[in-house]
């Protein structure tokens, strides 16, 4: 009997022992285990990319962390988002491809607010307004090895526009800023000529875009560009991806310039305090996007230095015009006025926002101060206001009616840029007077919006992405399809169309403030600020500037500090 | 030495029992005494350090985190209540069913509680209440969902256990219609041990609960809720360390009273408890 | 076991992951909003009225629910499990990628988790009613009481940030990432087991044979270690089956707290983004690992206990 026993507890003991060796030498060789784990379709890039990834990292890292900044040649960087993709044509992915340094666009918006000559020395429009010409560097080759000619440049923006054509069930999203009739390339001139369909003022900015980056399609041709970013020509080469952890990503030989950094680690953090965390323990040189909550905490660490800058971003509450109640003007003016935006942004939000009433934001010269809020924060005159309109609460319940019903809106947050914070504040302040706007927070806006499934909404949008505010007023011309508000005003309208034919910039600006006051006349919706983003980084490194574009976070210039 | 067990758990349960008792009052009462109000949002007050005015500092909008974190306490027990009182009810009821009419009843009903026992019950909750949509009823019910089978199994077996004694043959040849019965014999057989067993539980679904509102998927903001404000307070773990620590500390305090009273009432029916049966 | 009952337990499985599945599509056909929607939003596209109504049509969404459940079915035979919203890619993939370190961190924690309470378990019964049992019974009260999300939170803010002795960030998931979320887990399910291994034992040490040996003169570690310990740690392995269930709930919450890419993290996110697709496969996945892990743990338990085997 004992024997059996033994018999049965040794083969139990052995399958034990067994699956712990394989997991232990899984532990140390982490390129193993794909064999072991029942994986089927571990042919995908993916899963290659986890095999060559983890071995070299796992000493790298260490090293990167001890070795003292003489001689440093790994750049670490803490990043709130990675993309799903590396793909151009999917949203907004070619950002972070972009972001990493692998890929660079003809043009570039500089640190100072104008566009830059980047793989394009120089640019000019002709008198048609419609044709561009742009003078390619003549120094440029991708990461393979191969020269960037102009028809290469010709062939990475014509798949861009292929694969995004919405004839053919593309997001049609590049084609939103610009549609070209022709585009073509003298190889031997080293130009590239487009000629778009309509006036476009704002060119640069367009090429500008990060999905206009260009790419070596031919050269590309057999990489997933899902799982692996496609070759590019720019200061970094992406070596593995292994999405939602981490990037690898080393120096392209054959960059025009000079590349600082052997290698470059980007590891996904997604908790702003582990972020934080990370540069203060030294495991991240560079952290993008630190909490407002923790930025006073590392200004004072003298070892690190918080760069901000407030962009083009900002976050607007829009309210819908087809609701019952905000179709009376009285109230959207109580709503404006019961809204104290300078203390939400500089104490709710921490400075995360920089408060301004307007929807260019002030930094840039679109009028800022040459318009008027007639809804200025004044909560007396919010409740007066309301008094007077007999917009009161008849029933006690603390809430006020409007014909006879509970005021009751139905206010739409997305956690993300605090704005989960400026939606309570608002709710908790819109409460004091009496209107019910209790928050429902979601994770995804796009289909709230574009239904119209909400009362109030808080929106985050990048007002001047390509360095012209005139598209974003879209949002509030009527029948446009991202008019998502229902506003409709045929003032509006008019300027809105006489600012999109208008080349002149000084015409344009005139129509933009217009536009604006329009929108602040009607009390069309709460814009609660400007969004400042930020980079923070060590002392072992130097030279990191955060573009108010948010376009670009490693690039040529970051360097190892002596 | 059984006798002292007794002693000793009679005492357990009056402490504990108290102790609860007092969690209750402070509940129910809290607004009766709290100088500030819980939802209210004093924006300019925004994350002040503990001490002075605030004793546990102040949260994002400038909300006392004492007077939250008391007012959690209201929030976690009703809702851990209503929670409990439908597991009870839906897994009783279910089980009782199962277990007195037998044939095609029982074995669809069993086997439904198979699918949902062969599952890790957070993660099903969670696909539940994130795909219902996130307040407290979807959590609730979420919850309840994946819970019910443990009580409905447990009644359906003490059921089972008397279904065939002579007195319920009697009874039932008597002319006892099926509803007496159920009344009269079967629910006072199994409501005791279902009554403890759900006592035990308390913590658990209050952690349940907490668990679901810290990923997201249970109450909204306003709400004071505990789970909630520490996921809140993740962000601010270095700058504002009160807004993890406090309400933390009340979950842990209040599940603990709980546990232990849960324990006592168990130990007081059947103090040799086959603690085994307990995962 | 024998043969047929390893069949038929693999039958009862497969009805049960039928019944699951039934379920989980149910749940998303259920869900508020247009699953279409959810697509374009997941992705963060605005689509065109034309699109929607194409893309429902591609997608089948137009065909009665039967027809729907059946072909996503048929589909999940062949290994396609569909592509994700939000990542265009296929659900399987993503699946398997995450699929590895969530299996670590269990498997550590679970490791970790018998290394502390079969020991702890084994002196708390031993010694009962001494200073240790009572010590060992009170940090196990505080084990369960404990919310793992706050204690997780805790050790980061401890070790990480306050001492330092851990890296927050890195870009692999070498065993020093590991250590944090392997003891949050570890702690609570180390308080439940202990419980049952300290009354398991005690239900052993209470048995006559225990008596009967002392009587013949067996010394008293003999008699632990070769006749008590064997039978007592029988009935604790289905309890290991049944707590892994429990784990893999846990390493959700552990996961979003430490950014931990497994499973979890990405059935939590997709949930919040209603990825429908993966959320799908997430929870048919999880069903059949917990399925799995719970027959392997009664097939060693009846390879282990002859009592068993002798039934047949």
């Amino acid at each position: 009997m004992f024997k059996e026993v033994s018999m049965k507890k040794s083969v139990a003991a052995t399958i034990l022992a067994i699956s712990m060796v394989a997991a232990i030498s899984g532990c140390s060789n982490p390129a193993a285990p794909a064999a072991t784990t029942a994986a089927p379709a571990a042919e995908t890039n993916a899963a290659a990319a986890v095999e060559t990834a983890a071995a070299p990292a796992a000493e790298t890292t260490a090293a990167a962390a001890e070795t003292p900044s003489a001689g440093k040649t790994e750049l670490n960087v803490a990043v709130e988002l990675m993309a799903t993709t590396n793909e151009a044509s999917i949203d907004w992915d070619s950002w972070y491809v972009q972001r990493y340094g692998v890929a660079e666009c003809l043009v570039r918006n500089g640190d100072s607010g104008s566009f830059e000559p980047w793989l394009a020395e120089s640019w000019e429009v002709a008198d048609d307004n419609l044709t561009w010409t742009f003078k390619l560097r003549d120094d440029v080759k991708f990461s393979n090895g191969v020269d960037m000619t102009a028809t290469k440049v010709v062939e990475s923006i014509e798949r861009l526009y292929d694969i995004t054509d919405p004839e053919k069930g593309g997001n049609g999203l590049p084609q939103g800023y610009m549609t070209y009739s022709s585009i073509s390339a003298d190889d031997a001139a080293g130009t590239v000529t487009i000629v778009t369909e309509n006036p476009t003022p704002d060119m640069p900015g367009v090429v500008a875009y990060p999905w206009m980056f260009i790419m070596d399609v031919e050269g590309s041709k057999d990489i997933d560009t899902v799982a692996m970013a496609p070759i590019c020509t720019g200061p970094y080469v992406m070596t593995s991806f292994t999405e939602g952890l981490s990037s690898e990503l080393v120096r392209n030989e054959y960059y025009y310039d000079d590349v600082p950094f052997e290698k470059v680690n980007i590891m996904r953090v997604a908790e702003s305090a582990s972020r934080t965390m990370a540069l203060q323990d030294g495991s991240a040189d560079m952290a993008i996007n630190i909490a407002a909550a923790d930025q006073e905490l590392l200004e004072s660490d003298s070892n690190i230095t918080v760069d901000r800058a407030a962009g083009s971003r900002i976050c607007v509450t829009f309210m819908n015009f087809e609701n019952k109640f905000l179709a009376d003007k009285t109230l959207r003016d109580a709503i404006n006025m019961a809204i104290d935006g300078e203390t939400i942004a500089s104490v709710t939000t921490r400075n995360a926002y920089l408060y301004g009433f307007a929807p260019v934001p002030s930094s840039y010269d679109f009028g800022y101060d040459e318009l008027t809020n007639p809804t200025p924060y004044d909560v007396d005159a919010a409740v007066k206001l309301l008094d007077d309109a007999g917009i009161v609460d008849n029933d006690g319940d603390g809430i006020r009616e409007l014909n006879g019903e509970n005021i009751e809106l139905n206010y739409v947050v997305q956690a993300n840029r605090s704005m989960d914070l400026i939606g309570q504040a608002i709710s908790a302040q819109l409460a004091d007077i009496g209107i019910a706007a209790p928050i429902q927070l979601v994770e995804h806006l796009n289909d709230y919006l574009s239904n119209k499934n909400y009362d109030l909404i808080n929106a985050s949008y990048v007002t001047m992405p390509t360095g012209d505010p005139g598209s974003f007023f879209s949002h509030w011309r009527t029948d446009f399809i991202d008019n998502y508000c229902g506003y409709s005003n045929s003032e509006f309208d008019e300027t809105f169309d006489a600012m999109k034919g208008e080349f002149d910039a000084a015409k344009r600006r005139e129509y933009i403030i217009q536009l604006q006051q329009i929108l602040l006349d009607d009390s069309a919706m709460h814009v609660n600020g400007y969004f400042t983003t930020n980079i923070a980084y060590t002392n072992k490194i130097k030279d990191v500037f955060n573009n108010p574009s948010d376009f670009y976070w490693v690039n040529k210039n970051i360097k190892p500090a002596e | 030495m059984k006798w002292k067990e007794a002693l000793k758990s009679r005492r357990r349960l009056i402490i504990f029992g108290t102790l609860a008792l007092c969690i209750l009052l402070i509940a129910v009462l809290a607004p009766r005494f709290m100088p500030y109000d819980p939802v209210k949002a004093p924006l300019k007050d925004a994350l002040q350090a503990p001490g002075g005015a605030h004793l546990c500092g102040t949260d994002t909008m400038g909300r006392d985190v004492f007077t939250r974190v008391v007012y959690g306490a209201r929030i976690s027990i009703s809702n851990t209540m209503l929670l409990l009182g439908v597991v009870l009810v839906l897994g009783s009821f279910l089980g009782v069913i199962a277990g007195f009419f037998g044939g095609t009843v029982d074995t669809v009903i069993m086997r439904v509680s198979d699918i949902m026992i062969a599952f890790p019950d957070l993660i099903l909750a969670i696909a539940i209440a994130g795909i219902l949509g996130p307040n407290m009823i979807n959590a609730i019910t979420a919850i309840a969902v994946v819970s019910w089978p443990r009580y409905a199994r447990l009644a359906r077996s003490l059921v089972l256990k008397i279904k065939n004694r002579d007195y319920i043959y009697a009874a039932y040849i008597t002319g006892s219609r099926n509803s007496y019965l159920l009344r009269q014999y079967f629910l006072p057989n199994i409501l005791p041990t279902v009554i403890v067993t759900a006592a035990t539980d308390v913590g658990t679904f209050m952690l349940s609960l907490a668990s679901l509102s810290f990923l997201g998927f249970g109450v909204q903001p306003p709400t004071p809720e505990w789970g909630y404000m520490l996921s809140e307070g993740r962000t601010y773990m270095q700058s504002a360390p009160w807004l993890m620590i406090y309400p933390g500390i009340a979950i842990f305090i209040v599940v603990s009273v709980f546990n232990l009273f849960g324990d006592a009432v168990r130990d007081l029916f059947d103090p040799k408890a086959d603690v085994t049966k307990n995962l | 076991m024998q043969k047929k009952k390893i069949i038929s337990r693999l039958l009862q499985m497969l009805i049960v992951l039928l019944g699951i599945s039934f379920m989980a599509f149910l749940l998303t056909y259920l869900a508020p909003g247009d699953p279409i929607t959810a697509m374009y939003s997941a992705a963060g596209v605005t689509p065109k009225p034309e699109q929607l109504e194409a893309a429902r049509k591609a997608m089948g969404l137009d065909k009665p629910f039967i027809v729907q459940y059946g072909t996503w079915l048929i589909n999940c035979l062949h290994g396609d499990f569909g592509t994700s919203f939000s990542n265009k890619q296929n659900v399987l993939s993503l699946l398997m990628l995450r699929f590895k370190p969530t299996v670590r961190l269990a498997f550590f924690s679970m490791l970790l988790m018998l290394a502390i309470s079969i020991p702890l378990g084994i002196i708390s019964a031993v010694k009962q009613y001494s200073w240790c049992d009572n010590l060992i019974r009170v940090l196990n009260f505080l084990g369960i009481s404990m919310p793992g999300f706050w204690l997780g939170l805790l050790l980061q803010y401890i070790f990480a940030l306050k001492l330092h002795m851990l890296p927050v960030a890195s870009s692999t998931l070498d065993m020093k990432r590991m250590i944090l979320p392997c003891v949050t887990l570890a702690v609570a399910m180390t308080s439940k087991y202990t419980r049952q291994v300290r009354a398991s034992v005690l239900d052993e040490l209470s048995m006559d044979y225990v008596i009967g040996a002392r009587a013949r003169g067996l010394g008293k570690w003999r008699i632990l270690f070769a006749h008590v310990l064997p039978n007592a740690m029988l009935p604790l392995i289905t309890l290991l089956g049944i707590s892994f269930g429990s784990l893999l709930g846990g390493t959700a919450v552990v996961e979003m707290i430490f950014s931990y890419p497994g499973l979890g993290e990405m059935g939590v996110r997709a949930v919040r983004g209603r990825d429908y697709p993966l959320i799908q496969g997430f929870v048919l996945w999880v069903a059949l690992i917990y399925m799995l892990i719970n027959l392997l743990v009664d097939i060693s338990y009846s390879l282990c206990d002859p009592r068993i085997r002798e039934k047949r």
